[in-house]
């Protein structure tokens, strides 16, 4: 690798670490919009809130240190998903071990935040995580499907474009799409947020420097979610092309598809989450048998 | 007044404070109300007011809050659990006294089932040793939105203070 690639990769990497936070303010505003409101005075508000729990006290939950210890590995794993997913979309280094050691990444983050949540002697934290759990489970099921089944016939399509290729493609990115929106933990299936609306779920115990982490890591997963969406659709449109070009076409891709789903949570209302699992469920069964009947006739 | 906050172990309560002055998460607290002020509360946070153009925030959790708005003269069924949601508070932590009870129990200043408002409540916290860095007191039955937001903006050291604040106890009898 040679040193303009590695300073393109830390560069993507650092930028990557501050536009979270950023794209949440935009998209705080562009939803106050739709509500006929004014919104945060700012599109920095979110970084404010950030820097704000940064310096406010922490209150330690009673037998929260395993708690607060796995928040900040969540941010870790989630840094790091970013950096690695970086340099392989850079490098064009997608292979099998990539793509499974980038699945292991996004995954460990999401159940690193659950097990700080379910590592609280609150129960009602508790309670609420395993709601969060039992959609994690079913939506893991439908990212990788979708993950895989996408990069495959992004390279299906680079060597046989043949029609059933693209139907393959389009059903894999749909579930790759409502996979991330899902991960994003947008409406109607921001359980970590609409929890403490019933004193419960994931963030209720948190204060201070480990709810800021804990809210960071989850804009930072949000992030990689709208970067994968962008590089499945930036791929088929323009190709591999030099690294400069690639940075430059994510970044606004995946900010367009960041606040895009904003929108459409802006515009989306609470269902009961035993339904979301329910409908969650069957919309991937079904595009993944789709997805087997369109492989085996191409 | 920020130079007045010490500092609270590892918490620079000062400079924490200044931070607050762009984002302010608040908890609403009903200690026994009767829903009138909780209804003017629900209108400052509703898009009529939008107060999220201030970087006002509602939350759910007394851990996320750093301001906390009481209503109701505390009435002594719910008091245990407002002593207990105040503490929960990461400090610093200010508290915004809504309302004619809030702010001295109104009509039930001396009853047996009520604290009768928020300086009582301050008494019983500092003598359990629960700290509140920051009160400010907003009068009205109901109290009005407007006036709400311009007790944040008190608060916080936005706006200086028209009237001052004087505790009077009620004569008896
Ligand atoms: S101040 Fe008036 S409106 Fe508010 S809680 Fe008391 S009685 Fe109700």
């Amino acid at each position: 690798m040679d040193f303009i690639t590695i300073s393109l990769i830390s560069f993507f990497a650092v930028v990557s670490a501050f536009l979270p936070p950023l794209l949440d303010g935009v998209e705080r505003k562009v939803r106050a919009k739709i509500q006929s409101r004014i919104g945060p005075p700012t599109v920095m508000q979110t970084w404010y809130d950030l820097r704000k729990l940064a310096v406010k006290e922490l209150k330690m939950p009673l037998g929260g240190e395993l708690a607060v210890l796995t928040v900040f590995l969540s941010l870790i794993t989630s840094v790091s998903s970013i950096a690695y997913l970086t340099y392989v979309l850079i490098t064009s280094t997608l292979n099998p071990l990539s793509i499974a050691t980038l699945i292991v990444l996004i995954t460990a983050s999401h159940n690193l935040t659950l097990l700080s949540s379910v590592s609280t002697s609150n129960p009602f934290s508790i309670v609420g995580s395993y709601r969060n759990v039992t959609l994690l489970l079913v939506n893991e099921f439908g990212f990788m499907a979708g993950f895989i089944a996408t990069l495959y016939a992004l390279v299906r399509l680079s060597t046989n474009p043949t029609p059933l290729s693209f139907l393959a493609y389009a059903l894999g990115l749909a579930a790759l799409i409502v996979s991330t929106y899902v991960g994003c933990g947008r409406l109607p299936y921001d359980i970590h947020e609409a929890e403490p609306e019933l004193a419960s779920g994931a963030l209720i115990e948190f204060s201070g420097v480990a709810l800021g982490t804990y809210l960071y890591t989850h804009l930072m997963m949000r992030y990689v979610f709208s970067l994968l969406v962008a590089y499945a659709i930036s791929t088929l449109i323009i190709g591999f092309t030099n690294a400069l070009v690639v940075i430059a076409v994510l970044a606004l891709l995946t900010s367009i598809i960041y606040i895009l789903y904003g929108v459409v949570a802006a515009m989306l209302g609470r269902t009961r989450v035993d339904l979301g699992v329910r409908t969650l469920f069957t919309l991937y069964v079904s595009l993944t048998l789709c997805l087997v009947v369109a492989w085996l006739f191409a | 007044m920020v130079e007045a906050l010490p500092r609270n172990g590892s918490v620079d309560l000062a400079k924490a404070f200044d931070k607050l002055k762009r984002s302010i998460w608040v908890f609403h607290l009903n200690t026994g109300s009767c829903n009138g002020c909780d209804i003017e509360v629900l209108d400052v946070l509703t898009p009529y007011f939008d107060v999220e153009r201030f970087g006002i925030k509602l939350v759910g959790s007394p851990r996320h809050a750093d301001l906390i708005l009481l209503t109701g003269p505390i009435t002594i069924k719910t008091l245990d659990k407002v002593v207990r949601a105040i503490d929960a508070m990461p400090r610093p932590r200010l508290v915004l006294a809504l309302g004619s009870c809030g702010v001295g129990g109104g009509i039930w200043f001396n009853t047996y089932s009520t604290l009768g408002g928020y300086p009582k409540l301050q008494e019983l916290l500092k003598s359990l040793g629960v700290e509140v860095d920051k009160v400010v007191y907003v009068p009205g039955c109901p109290v009005r939105p407007e006036a709400i937001i311009y007790g944040v903006a008190l608060l916080l050291g936005l706006a200086e203070p028209k009237v001052r604040y004087e505790r009077v106890e009620a004569v008896e009898g």
